[in-house]
C-alpha cells in the first residue's frame, strides 16, 4: 500500500474539521467539538507517519510529487494544486501535525467554558490546513497562499478575546507587519516569475542546477525580497514587534503558531529555497547578520519581561534569530533541527504557562505568582524539562541543535558566534529567572473565596509530558560527530540531506568543535548561577512599574521601539493619509462620485415628467417612434432609387 | 358596363367607410359612434365583397357588426354614458401633436404605399376563375382544418380564456368582498 | 377603369389613421377601443387584399384569426372597463393615470 496516494488527505482532513465545526459546530456539545478539530488534525499525523516510514525505507529518496488540479494556466505559467513529499517537507509536517494535534487535545481542557468554543477549533483546524499547505505545495504560489492562510488564522486567533480592547489591536498589528513583510515575499515571486518562469521548487532547482543565465544582482534581489517577507512572518528585525503582542491569543495558540509552527516558516522557506540562496552569498550575510542581531537583541529584552508570556515570546524571537543565524550561514540542516526541537520545547514552554494562567485563573504577570512548584508538580516538572532543553543543558534537545548552530557559525564568523553564545547565555538567564520567580519563594497570589490553586486536568497534562519526553530525547536523532561514541551517525542531517545540504565550509577541526561546545555549556551555567544568585538566593522580586529605573526601564519598555516606530512610520502613513483623503478622496474621488449621482438624479427628475401614468401619452411616444422608423425606411428607400 | 360597376362600388363604399369612421371619433355621444361604426363595418364588409372574398364578408357583418358592436352598444347603455363635452384631450399640446402624427401616419402610409412597384412574389393559383368553380368557404376551410388546425384549436384556448377572464373581472370583485361564511 | 391592390392599400391606410388619431385624442374609453377596432379592420383589408392579388387564401385565414382576437380583445376590454366605471364611475382615459404611482 503506498500511503503517500493518500497525502492530500494530510492537508484536507483539517479542512473538513474546519467545515464541520464552522458550519454547524455550535450546536454541538464541547467534547464533539474539541473530538473532531483534534481527530481531523491527528488523521493528518497518522497519515504523515505511515508515509514518512515508508518514505525513509526509500534507497533513492527522490521527491514524490502529488498533482492535484491545476489552478492557474496563463501564458507561460502554469501553477498547479500540488504537492510535494520529500525529507524536508516529511520533517515539517510532522512537526506540524505532531504538535498540533497535542495543542487541540490541550485546548480542550484549556478553552474549557470558553464563549465561541466551536470558533476556535475551526480557526485551529484552518490554521492546520494553512500551515500544511504552505510546507507541502509543490510550488511558491501555493506556499504563498498557505502562508497567507496562516496570516489570517493568526490574526484571527491572536483577536479571539475579540471583546477585550486589547486582543483586536494586537491581531491588527500582526496582520499589518505581516502585510508589510508579504510585500516583500510577493516581488519576491514576481520577480522569479520574471526570471525563471517557473514556480515549482523542482523545476526551480532544475533550472539553478544547470546553470542560469540569471544574474546575481537579480538573484540577490530575489531572496533579499523572500526574506523580508520572511522577517515578518517570523518575527525577525525590524518587523518583529507583532508576535510579542500576539500573545493577547490564547496561550495554545500562542504554542502552536506563535511558537512551533507558522514563525518558523520564514526558516523553511529559506531551507526550501536553499538552492537559490547558496548563489547569492550577499543576501545569506544579511540573514545570518539579522538572525544573530534578532536572537541578541530580543533575549536583552527577555531578560526584564514580567508578563510570563512575553518573556516566552522574547524568547522564541530570540530563538528564531538563531534559526536564520543557521540557514543564512548555510548550516540549512542545523536551523531546520533547531527548529524542530525549539518547536517541541517551546510549544510544551507555552503550554506549560498556559497551564499555570489557567491555574492561576488569566494571571499572567509572573510578581504575582511565586512557589507554585508543589501546587502544580506535573506543570512544574515538564517546564524545567523544557527550560533545561532550551538552556542547553548537555544531552538535552536543545543542547545538541543550538550547539550545532554555534558550531557552524564559528566556522562562518567569529563576531556572529560570540553575538550567539551571548544571546545563549541571556536564554539561560531569563528562562531560570522565569523559573524562579514563578515556581520557587513564596507564593504570591492571592487564591480567592472558593478557587483554589489545583493542577491542570489530564487533558492538558498527558500533552505535556509528551513534549516533555520529546524535549528531552528529541535531540538524538542529531548527535554531532564529535559526541558519536557509538558510531549511529547524525541521522537528521542524513535524512535531509536527500533535499537540503549545507553549503558551509567547515573549516576548523575536532578540537574547535570541543572548544565550541564546553563553551556553550559554561555559558549556560553562568546564566542559570547569575538567575540563581539573583531570583533565588536574594528572592529579588521586581516592583511595580513605576519603580523600575535606568537601563532596566529602558529594557523593559523593549528599547522603545514601539514608541519609535509609532513616532515615525506609523505617524507618518496616517499624516500622508488624511493628506490624501483630505485632498484626493474628497475632492476627486467624492466629486466624481456624488456628481455622477446627482447628474442622474437631475435628468431622472427631467424625464420624470414624460411619465404622466396615461397609457394615451405612451402610445403618443410610440406612433412618433413608428412613425420616425417609417420616414427612415422611406427616405433610405429613395435614395436607393436615386443612387 | 361591368368594368365601371365594380370601380364605382369601390367609391362608394370607400367614401361611406370613411366618412363613418371620422364621424366614429368626431361625434360627442358615444352611441352615434357605435352606431357609426357598423355602418364602416358593413361598408367593409361590401369592400370584401368586392374582393371576391365572401366568406370573410360574410363573418364580417356576424362577428364586428353583429356581435362585437351589440355588446360595444350594450355596455354603453349599460353604464348609461352620458355625451362628453368636448371630444378632444384639454391639453393643446396632446391636440398638435395628435393631428401631426395623424398627418405624418397618413403621408407616409400613402408614400410607401403609392411608390411602390406594385406586389411581387409567388402566384397561390386560387384565381377568380377557381373560386368561381370551388366557392370560397371550401378553399378556406380545407386550409384552415389542414394546415392552420392548430392555430384554429389555439384560438378557441384564446376564447375560453378571455371568457374566464371576463367572468373573473365582472364578477370576481363583489366575491373578494364578501369572505364571511356562506358565501360561495 | 382597373381597380389596383393600391386602391384598397390606401383605403386601409385612411383608416388606420382615423383609428389611430381616434385613440390618439378621444378621452372616452370606449370610442377608443371602437378606434382599436377600426384599426383592426384596416390591417383585415390589407390582409384580404393581399391575399386576392397573390390568388392565396393565407390572408384570408389570418383575418379569421384577427377576428377572433378582436372578439376576445373587446370581451376583455368592455370588462375591464366595467369595473373601472364600478370604481371610479367615470370611463374617462384621463382619470385612469394610476400607472404614475
Amino acid at each position: 500500500m503506498n500511503f503517500s496516494e493518500y497525502a492530500w488527505l494530510i492537508v484536507f482532513s483539517p479542512f473538513i474539521g474546519f467545515l464541520i465545526n464552522g458550519l454547524v459546530g455550535r450546536k454541538f456539545s464541547e467534547k464533539t467539538i474539541g473530538l473532531i478539530g483534534s481527530l481531523a488534525s491527528t488523521l493528518s499525523f497518522v497519515i504523515s507517519v505511515l508515509i514518512f516510514f515508508q518514505y525513509s525505507a526509500l534507497s533513492q529518496k527522490a521527491p514524490i510529487q502529488i498533482d492535484l488540479f491545476k489552478w492557474i494556466v496563463a501564458g507561460g505559467i502554469n501553477v498547479s494544486i500540488g504537492y510535494q513529499i520529500d525529507s524536508l517537507s516529511l520533517v515539517m509536517v510532522l512537526v506540524v501535525t505532531g504538535v498540533g494535534s497535542l495543542i487541540h487535545f490541550y485546548s480542550i481542557g484549556y478553552m474549557h467554558g470558553e464563549k465561541g468554543f466551536a470558533r476556535y477549533f475551526a480557526y485551529l483546524n484552518l490554521f492546520m490546513f494553512s500551515m500544511l499547505n504552505l510546507v507541502l505545495g509543490n510550488n511558491i504560489l501555493l506556499m504563498f497562499l498557505g502562508w497567507e492562510g496562516v496570516g489570517l488564522c493568526s490574526y484571527l486567533l491572536i483577536g479571539y478575546y475579540y471583546e477585550t480592547d486589547y486582543a483586536p489591536t494586537a491581531g491588527k498589528k500582526a496582520f499589518i507587519v505581516n502585510r508589510i513583510g508579504d510585500f516583500g515575499f510577493l516581488i519576491g515571486i514576481f520577480l522569479i516569475i520574471q526570471n525563471f518562469g517557473t514556480l515549482n521548487f523542482t523545476e526551480l532547482s532544475t533550472v539553478v542546477a544547470k546553470g542560469t543565465s540569471v544574474g546575481n544582482d537579480t538573484i540577490f534581489w530575489i531572496t533579499l525580497m523572500l526574506f523580508v517577507g520572511a522577517t515578518g512572518k517570523s518575527a525577525q528585525i525590524p518587523l518583529y514587534v507583532w508576535l510579542p503582542d500576539a500573545m493577547a491569543g490564547p496561550t495554545p495558540v500562542s504554542a502552536l503558531i506563535h511558537a512551533a509552527t507558522m514563525v518558523t516558516s520564514g526558516v523553511y522557506m529559506i531551507a526550501r529555497l536553499s538552492f537559490l540562496y547558496v548563489l547569492a552569498p550577499e543576501t545569506m550575510a544579511i540573514v545570518a547578520f539579522v538572525g544573530g542581531a534578532t536572537a541578541l537583541f530580543a533575549a536583552t529584552i527577555g531578560t526584564q519581561q514580567n508578563d510570563i508570556k512575553k518573556v516566552l515570546a522574547y524568547s522564541t524571537v530570540s530563538q528564531l534569530g538563531f534559526m536564520f543565524m543557521a540557514v543564512g550561514v548555510g548550516a540549512f540542516t542545523a536551523g531546520i533541527f533547531h527548529l524542530v526541537t525549539h518547536a517541541f520545547f517551546k510549544a510544551l514552554l507555552f503550554l506549560g504557562s498556559g497551564s499555570i494562567i489557567y491555574a492561576l485563573h488569566h494571571e499572567q504577570d509572573m510578581r504575582n505568582m511565586g512557589g507554585l512548584r508543589k501546587k502544580l508538580p506535573v506543570t512544574f516538572f515538564t517546564f524545567l524539562m523544557g527550560t533545561l532543553a532550551i538552556a542547553g543543558t548537555p544531552f538535552f534537545s536543545g543542547f545538541f541543535s543550538k550547539d550545532e548552530i554555534l558550531w557552524k557559525v564559528f566556522n562562518y564568523s567569529s563576531l556572529l558566534f560570540w553575538m550567539g553564545a551571548l544571546a545563549a547565555m541571556l536564554t539561560s538567564f531569563y528562562m531560570f529567572r522565569l523559573v524562579f520567580m514563578t515556581f520557587f519563594g513564596e507564593m504570591r497570589y492571592h487564591e480567592h473565596g472558593g478557587h483554589h490553586v489545583h493542577e491542570s486536568p489530564a487533558v492538558m497534562t498527558v500533552p505535556l509530558i509528551i513534549l516533555a519526553v520529546l524535549s528531552v530525547f528529541g535531540g538524538f536523532m542529531g548527535i554531532p560527530h564529535v559526541l558519536d561514541v557509538f558510531h549511529v551517525g547524525n541521522y537528521f542531517e542524513h535524512f535531509l540531506s536527500s533535499s537540503v545540504k549545507d553549503s558551509l565550509p567547515i573549516v576548523f577541526g575536532t578540537k574547535e568543535e570541543w572548544g565550541t561546545m564546553s563553551l556553550s555549556v559554561i555559558i549556560a551555567i553562568i546564566g542559570f548561577t547569575i538567575a540563581y544568585v539573583i531570583y533565588l538566593k536574594k528572592k529579588y522580586v521586581p516592583g511595580d512599574d513605576s519603580t523600575i529605573k535606568g537601563y532596566k526601564k529602558v529594557i523593559y519598555n523593549k528599547y522603545y521601539v514601539d514608541e519609535m516606530y509609532e513616532r515615525t512610520v506609523i505617524s507618518g502613513t496616517i499624516r500622508i493619509s488624511k493628506t490624501v483623503y483630505e485632498y484626493f478622496d474628497k475632492l476627486v474621488i467624492d466629486g466624481i462620485v456624488n456628481g455622477v449621482g446627482k447628474s442622474i438624479r437631475r435628468i431622472g427628475e427631467g424625464i420624470r415628467g414624460t411619465q404622466t401614468g396615461l397609457v394615451r401619452d405612451y402610445m403618443l411616444t410610440m406612433i412618433i417612434g413608428v412613425s420616425i422608423m417609417l420616414v427612415y425606411v422611406l427616405v433610405n428607400k429613395f435614395m436607393m432609387i436615386r443612387l | 358596363m361591368e368594368s365601371l360597376i365594380k370601380p364605382a362600388a369601390f367609391y362608394f363604399f370607400s367614401a361611406v367607410a370613411v366618412v363613418t369612421a371620422i364621424m366614429v371619433i368626431v361625434k360627442r355621444n358615444p352611441v352615434t359612434s357605435g352606431i357609426n361604426l357598423v355602418l364602416t363595418f358593413c361598408s367593409i364588409s361590401a369592400i370584401y365583397v368586392l374582393l371576391n372574398s365572401q366568406f370573410i364578408a360574410v363573418i364580417q357583418v356576424l362577428v364586428y357588426a353583429g356581435a362585437i358592436m351589440v355588446l360595444i352598444i350594450f355596455v354603453i347603455m349599460l353604464l348609461n354614458l352620458r355625451p362628453v363635452e368636448s371630444i378632444m384631450d384639454k391639453s393643446t399640446g396632446v391636440r398638435i401633436a395628435a393631428i401631426f402624427v395623424f398627418v405624418t401616419a397618413l403621408g407616409v402610409s400613402l408614400a410607401a404605399i403609392l411608390t411602390s412597384g406594385g406586389i411581387s412574389g409567388r402566384s397561390g393559383g386560387i384565381t377568380d376563375e377557381f373560386l368561381a368553380k370551388t366557392g370560397t368557404i371550401q378553399v378556406i376551410s380545407r386550409s384552415l382544418f389542414s394546415e392552420y388546425l392548430l392555430p384554429f384549436e389555439l384560438t378557441s384556448l384564446l376564447l375560453t380564456v378571455a371568457i374566464i377572464g371576463v367572468v373573473i373581472l365582472a364578477k370576481g370583485m363583489k366575491v373578494r368582498k364578501k369572505t364571511g361564511p356562506g358565501s360561495e | 377603369m382597373e381597380l389596383t391592390i393600391n386602391h384598397y392599400l390606401v383605403l386601409s391606410a385612411i383608416l388606420f389613421s382615423i383609428g389611430t388619431a381616434g385613440v390618439l385624442i378621444r378621452r372616452t374609453g370606449i370610442v377608443i377601443l371602437m378606434s382599436i377596432e377600426l384599426m383592426l379592420n384596416a390591417v383585415n383589408i390589407t390582409l384580404v387584399a393581399f391575399s386576392r392579388y397573390q390568388q392565396q387564401v393565407t390572408g384570408e385565414i389570418l383575418v379569421f384569426f384577427v377576428m377572433a382576437v378582436a372578439a376576445a380583445e373587446a370581451a376583455v376590454g368592455l370588462a375591464i372597463l366595467v369595473v373601472v366605471y364600478h370604481h371610479k364611475k367615470s370611463v374617462d382615459v384621463d382619470e385612469i393615470n394610476s400607472l404614475r404611482r
